[in-house]
């Protein structure tokens, strides 16, 4: 498999703080590779340094082979970004915030016609070419957003956030185009804070939490990597200075205490959970209700960082 | 340069989906000639500069001298700058417009008034001027009528009805007879209308080709007005290109293989063209319904369109320093007021301390107003020379400011 994007190393500093503390990672032709991550995480951050608009402090980062810096209108040839706001020009119809496009992307004259109109039909907006974005719903703009970014047929594809704040319906519309790119062969990389859709959507997926990476594999490899194990979510009156002190043959782990929410992680929930009951009633606290959960990437997220992907 | 025109074209596009504000930028310039002509029309003479008088005297005698010192006086010296020349060095002045007004006094004027005999004064106008040759004009046609009320007063002592012999006085009945005359003539219209000095003949002398200003007022202000126009119209307009910024829509041109200074060039000729056209229609408005007179169509062009470079410049700067439209907004009314006021688009600098003319020299403001009183001949501008350096420097503040907008703009595309 060709690789598309190469990060290696990269660091980007502002001021004291690291925004990104030595990134590394890859994505191949035809794979969707997801940066999970909370807010503040450093993945618009990693994205802003592949586009070529924010020189990194170190490292390198290369695109198609191009680094975005030294040789930034090849490597920008072949890169397509949808940041996670929808940046289209609203007083301008689909059909021309599309061939704005192809003029900013030097697609051959010739072909803008084509382009514009498969396009078009691809994102499901055919119909509403002649009218003004401002016009369209929020899940349209959206389409169109990724579809401005497709115009010159980039090898690989930044998606941020993208399927932010939209509807059902369109988030579907979104996820189909996105896995039918890939099939294409292009290289897909996304930044989410979504566990779904980074499970839903992404062969490879990528922890990162304070610009670090912290954990890297198949969404399938990083789930086995917690084991079979179950997760007891307790609610009633627990706080983080003092959780209960559970029984140690129960090998129970105690994956975070927040008040009012104890997460706790072992090896069978069924026959765990009346001796976790007995050992926090032990304790002083009362359980107002038990959920019995399966392992997720989230669960790996609170167990290498301690805090939830929304917090 | 195919794509660069691409953009723009889409540029220029946005631009006319949107008349209403367009039109409603052309209208504040619109109403600021009509609040200045209020205020400004009628009864504006405070404070006006000196005007160059030529002064021919064929005559070289008594009255000739009393009209010459009359207007050399120290209370009409702050406004008259006269100077006497022989009639060559009049026309040869005349005709490069370097003075407002020539009075040509004939020969045997003394002589001719004191025998009651018909009398011309020539007074010859700078028509490229409006107030100051008027003004003139009026002082000169006081003086004269003065000269014809003396001279009907003094018409019967000098016909001999009263005769001032060294030893005979006059009677009471002559003084009588005199008082009334002199009441008579400051009191009655028609008695004053007979003996006012109507033989004052006024005429044009102006370089080139005719021209009459149709409007006193707007060739002193239409310079402001145009540039304040073009102040206004090219900040207003430039919310959209930071907009465009911190909408992300730059930083998205900014992610393609176009380079970083071509999307941002298309928005701003877009933005110069949209003001520069709009401003013409300003000015054919000013000429057609005001009469102004701004001068040489092609250069007065040029000026718009330097003018406007310059200050859209100016204006995506101050975009680029500004957090966000509104800032942006606040910014460019402190700085267009300041810039506008210096540079003399609110009030001729002309009326202002010396300091402030001095500084009109120094900012794209004033190089621009300068221009255009350059261009519509205003003899109290200064010399016609200096419109070419003045273009020279509004189009280095036009690339120069241009260049670092768009440096101060990609830094800012990244916190997007």
């Amino acid at each position: 498999m060709k690789r598309l994007l190469e990060v290696s190393n990269l660091v980007k500093t502002y001021g004291e703080r690291r925004a990104v503390d030595g990134l590394s990672f890859d994505v191949g032709e035809g794979e969707i590779y997801g940066l999970l991550g909370p807010n503040g995480a450093g993945k618009t951050t990693a994205i802003k340094v592949v586009t070529g608009l924010l020189p990194p402090t170190s490292g390198s980062v290369k695109v198609a082979g191009f680094d975005p810096f030294a040789e930034p209108l090849k490597a920008k040839a072949q890169l397509g970004w949808v940041g996670q706001e929808t940046s289209l020009y609203e007083d301008l119809t689909a059909d021309e915030n599309l061939r704005l496009a192809c003029a900013l992307t030097r697609v051959p004259r010739s072909e803008v016609r084509s382009r514009v109109a498969e396009l078009l039909e691809a994102i499901g907006l055919a119909d509403r070419a002649r009218e003004r974005v401002s016009s369209f719903s929020g899940g349209m703009k959206r389409r169109l957003h990724l579809a401005v970014a497709l115009v010159h047929r980039p090898k690989l594809l930044l998606l941020d956030e993208p399927l932010v704040g939209v509807d059902p319906q369109a988030r579907a519309h979104l996820t189909e185009v996105i896995e039918r790119l890939a099939r294409e062969g292009h290289a897909v990389l996304l930044t989410t804070h979504d566990m779904d859709d980074a499970q839903r959507l992404c062969g490879r997926v990528g922890i990162i939490d304070h610009g670090k990476l912290l954990a890297e594999g198949t969404v399938d490899g990083l789930q086995a990597s917690l084991g079979e194990r179950d997760l007891l979510r307790l609610d009633g009156d627990f706080d983080e200075s003092s959780p209960p002190a559970l029984p140690p043959e129960l090998g129970a782990e105690i994956l975070s205490a927040h008040p009012g929410e104890l997460l706790v992680s072992v090896d069978s929930g069924s026959e765990a959970l009346p001796r976790v009951l007995a050992a926090a009633e032990a304790g002083g606290r009362s359980v107002t209700r038990v959920t019995l959960e399966r392992p997720t990437l989230e669960t790996l997220f609170l167990k290498l960082t301690g805090r939830e992907l929304r917090d | 340069m195919a794509r660069f025109t691409d953009l723009l074209v889409f540029e220029l596009k946005r631009r006319l989906r949107d008349p209403v504000s367009l039109v409603t930028w052309l209208a504040i310039p619109f109403f600021m000639v009509a609040v200045m002509v209020l205020v400004f029309g009628p009864g504006g003479t405070n404070g006006l500069p000196q005007m160059k008088v030529l002064l021919v005297d064929h005559d070289d005698g008594l009255l000739s001298r009393a009209l010459s010192s009359a207007l050399d006086s120290p209370q009409l010296a702050e406004y008259f700058d006269v100077r006497k020349v022989d009639e060559k060095t009049a026309k040869h002045e005349m005709d490069r417009g370097r003075a407002s007004l020539l009075v040509v006094i004939p020969e045997g004027f003394t002589k001719g008034f004191f025998d009651n005999a018909p009398l011309t004064i020539q007074v010859f106008r700078n028509p490229q001027e409006s107030i100051l040759p008027q003004i003139g004009e009026e002082v000169v046609t006081f003086l004269a009528d003065s000269g014809g009320l003396l001279r009907a007063v003094l018409q019967p002592l000098t016909a001999g009805v009263i005769d001032l012999g060294a030893d005979q006085r006059p009677t009471l009945a002559q003084i009588t007879d005199l008082s009334s005359r002199i009441y008579k003539l400051f009191d009655d219209p028609a008695a004053r209308n007979l003996t006012a000095f109507d033989h004052l003949k006024v005429e044009e002398r102006h370089p080139g080709e005719k021209k009459v200003s149709r409007s006193d007022v707007v060739g002193w202000f239409a310079p402001g007005i145009v540039a304040l126009a073009l102040l206004f119209l090219t900040n207003g307009q430039s919310q959209e290109v930071q907009e465009d910024l911190i909408s992300g829509r730059l930083a998205r041109a900014w992610t393609s293989a176009t380079p970083p200074a071509v999307p941002v060039a298309a928005k701003y000729v877009a933005l110069v063209l949209a003001a520069s056209v709009n401003t013409m229609f300003l000015v054919a408005a000013l000429a057609g319904v005001l009469g102004w007179r701004p001068g040489n169509p092609a250069l007065v062009a040029a000026q718009i369109v330097a003018t406007a470079a310059a200050f859209s410049g100016l204006a995506l700067l101050l975009r680029s320093l500004t957090r966000n439209p509104e800032a942006g907004g606040a910014a460019a009314s402190g700085v267009m007021v300041g810039l506008g006021f210096l540079g003399g688009c609110f009030v001729p600098t002309i009326f202002l301390p010396s300091f402030v003319q001095t500084a009109a020299d120094l900012i794209p403001t004033g190089w621009a107003v300068k221009g255009f009183l350059i261009l519509e001949g205003a003899t109290w501008a200064g010399a016609g020379g200096g419109f070419g350096w003045r273009i020279a420097a509004l189009l280095a503040t036009a690339v120069a400011s241009f260049l670092i907008a768009v440096r101060l703009m990609r830094r800012k595309a990244v916190a997007v």
